[in-house]
């Protein structure tokens, strides 16, 4: 899940569609990104279990998967990677102040 | 660093650091405002301090500009210098908890290694939580803070 949001470009497709569901075009006029490309960083995103899609009408509108607890594993993935590495880093500033 | 995700309701991530397991259970406990992120808060204003009191049944507890206390954790287990654990109270709506709102459940474990303490936490019971995360939109962002912090970590070391 960190790999599949370990690329910037999927990183701000997915915050993209945090903010509301949206089509592979309305994405694609938001970004510097071609639709095939964006098509597969949904595929990735989709893979991962963090986003899902519904078909309406002829289009595919993608969305933020809240139902699964993927979102909620995402989360707290990054909040303790970030948070451990701070830990670390007062840890070791401790130690060289207090030896 | 390792951090690595089950596909069941548990997030693990460890680290490895230079001090005695005294030292790190004590920073991670009693220094937890000395590392914990800034952004990371419930009450509005800004993040004054974070502590968390130092036995079982204790306040994991934050205090804002305005003198405000909010409680967001309890303390499951106080064994210095190898255990801590916590039941974490905050839920989807990332709003101030109820002190009996449903909780998951964070375990951290200390072990001396020959140049350290292997640190490593396991945050399960997740989908006590249940469904949604609202809140997720800000810590995805990456808007510096997480990958900068990994950079410092990198330059710190």
């Amino acid at each position: 899940m960190l790999e599949a949001l370990g690329d910037g470009t999927r990183r701000t497709i997915f915050e993209l569609l945090a903010a509301g569901p949206r089509s592979v075009a309305q994405i694609a006029d938001d970004l510097p990104v071609s639709r095939p490309a964006v098509s597969q960083h949904l595929k990735v995103l989709k893979e991962a279990g963090l986003v899902s899609a519904t078909a309406m009408g002829t289009r595919r509108v993608y969305a933020v998967d809240r139902e699964g607890l993927a979102a909620v594993r995402a989360y707290f993935d990054r909040f303790w990677h970030q948070s451990l590495a701070a830990f670390a880093q007062a840890a070791e500033k401790a130690a060289e102040e207090k030896p | 660093m390792t951090t690595h995700t089950d596909q069941d309701s548990s997030v693990r991530s460890s680290i490895h650091v230079a001090v005695p397991p005294e030292r790190a259970f004590e920073v991670f406990t009693s220094g937890i405002d000395t590392w914990w992120i800034r952004e990371h808060h419930l009450l509005p204003g800004e993040l004054k301090e974070v502590g968390i009191d130092p036995h079982e049944g204790g306040r994991l507890w934050e205090q804002n500009d305005a003198g405000e206390v909010c409680a967001w954790g309890r303390v499951l287990t106080w064994d210095p210098p190898r255990t801590f654990a916590f039941a974490w109270l905050i839920g989807t709506d990332w709003q101030p908890p109820a002190p009996d709102a449903p909780s998951s459940r964070v375990t951290v474990t200390f072990t001396p290694t020959d140049t350290g303490t292997q640190v490593d936490l396991v945050h399960d019971r997740l989908d006590a939580h249940g469904p949604g995360w609202p809140g997720m939109r800000a810590s995805v962002a990456g808007e510096g803070g997480w990958p900068t912090l990994l950079q410092r970590y990198g330059a710190a070391v």
